[in-house]
């Protein structure tokens, strides 16, 4: 697992599809994850679920880290070809933000689709998705532990989801929450798309994430 | 429809090919002929592939004439971009120029013309595409391939052809079988 910043490398050096992540605010405990890749107008572009229904294109910024994903060349640009896609197709409602990665998905067309109305995606569960949804199963949900300390990030998270989402939205990610749902921790995510031999189990990826974690918190204490 | 009546969009923004030395049985070349533009043009169950020399200017040629079946034809004149396909599919190796059919074979999906698709799976030849066609298509596809009874058969072909351009066809087609 090589680990790229622009202390050590370019943005413009990337080779066609990479994972980024960054600590948005250096003292607060949470990462944010997304896809740098090479775009139609032969551009870096960083593509991400920044929050509910706003998926963003943009220039990639300095904050973040860079990952080079455990695939082909050749994959590798269908994977950007498909992000262009899914950027394309998700301008209009965009995808909406949730806890739950159950039943979501997006459709061979790009469109984020969900089984059960209200289900959305994290900034960490989007990336999964665009990679299962080509067929590139990153992460083994049979062997993905539920930890009960996620539930106070969650809880967390939907009260800060109360100002953009419906009621019935936010009812509908605390009935997932006194469920019991998994979470994806985006420094899991980033390691799960760069390691070989996918798909992971957490167990696995802890190690290999908290060296990512602590690369990531150094990095955002270099932007004091 | 008769040969030489359907004019399509020019290859400006793509090199042209270089489709020389490749032939298969379904394959007849016409040497000597002079023309001013690449396109391709169906008569019957022929399309025929129009090349220009490496220099791009107008030259001496060859023509490429494929059998194609009536059901391919008729795709060629409902769906107009796939005359533009055959022409630049070998060359399709970025996002800019992939991004377009991309789109068409997803809006064959999205409104569900699965039959039209299926065709169209059915009739690419797999030594006609680029690397990244060769896995992109099956991988936009397969999540419809029960309903389309062409695809095992696209992806054995593009196993054998990946195999034959050097490639580990178990590696670049992961996660599909």
């Amino acid at each position: 697992m090589v680990i790229k910043s622009v202390f050590n490398d370019s943005f413009e050096n990337i080779d066609t599809f990479c994972i980024a992540i960054c600590r948005p605010k250096r003292k607060l405990n949470q990462q944010h994850i997304g896809i740098l890749y090479v775009d139609s107008n032969n551009k870096t572009s960083f593509l991400h679920l920044a929050w509910h229904c706003l998926l963003i294109k943009e220039d990639p910024k300095e904050k973040y880290l860079w990952l080079d994903v455990s695939l082909d060349p050749i994959n590798k640009i269908h994977l950007a070809t498909i992000c262009e896609l899914i950027y394309d197709s998700n301008q209009s409602g965009g995808i909406p933000y949730g806890i739950c990665i159950d039943d979501t998905g997006f459709a061979k067309d790009g469109k984020f689709t969900a089984e059960e109305n209200y289900a959305g995606l994290t900034c960490a569960t989007f990336v999964i998705q665009v990679f299962h949804s080509q067929g590139f199963q990153i992460i083994d949900f049979e062997k993905w532990k539920y930890r009960k300390a996620d539930k106070c990030w969650q809880m967390q998270i939907i009260q800060n989801l109360m100002q953009q989402a419906s009621k019935e939205h936010i009812q509908y990610q605390r009935k997932k929450i006194q469920v019991g749902a998994a979470r994806f921790k985006p420094e899991e995510v980033a390691v799960a798309t760069s390691l070989p031999n996918p798909p992971h189990g957490s167990e696995e990826l802890k190690k290999p994430a908290n060296i990512l974690l602590n690369t990531i918190i150094d990095h955002s204490n270099k932007f004091a | 429809m008769s040969l030489m009546t359907m004019t399509l969009t020019s290859t400006t923004d793509i090199n042209t090919f270089d489709l020389f030395n490749k032939s298969n049985s379904h394959e007849e070349w016409i040497s000597g002929t002079k023309f001013n533009g690449s396109k391709v043009t169906s008569a019957g169950n022929k399309i025929v592939i129009y090349n220009l020399g490496n220099t791009g200017k107008t030259s001496t040629c060859s023509l490429r004439a494929y059998d194609y079946t009536d059901e391919f034809n008729k795709l060629l004149t409902e769906e107009s971009w796939v005359s533009d396909f055959l022409q630049k599919a070998s060359q399709l190796n970025d996002v800019k120029y992939l991004l377009p059919f991309y789109k068409e074979i997803n809006r064959l999906i999205s409104l569900k013309k699965f039959d039209t698709c299926n065709v169209f799976i059915k009739n690419v030849r797999v030594s006609e595409l680029s690397d990244v066609l060769l896995v992109g298509i099956l991988r936009l596809t397969f999540a419809w391939k029960n309903k389309l009874p062409a695809w095992p058969l696209l992806l054995n072909k593009a196993k054998n052809e990946l195999n034959d351009r050097g490639y580990d066809s178990e590696v670049l087609l992961k996660g599909l079988s």
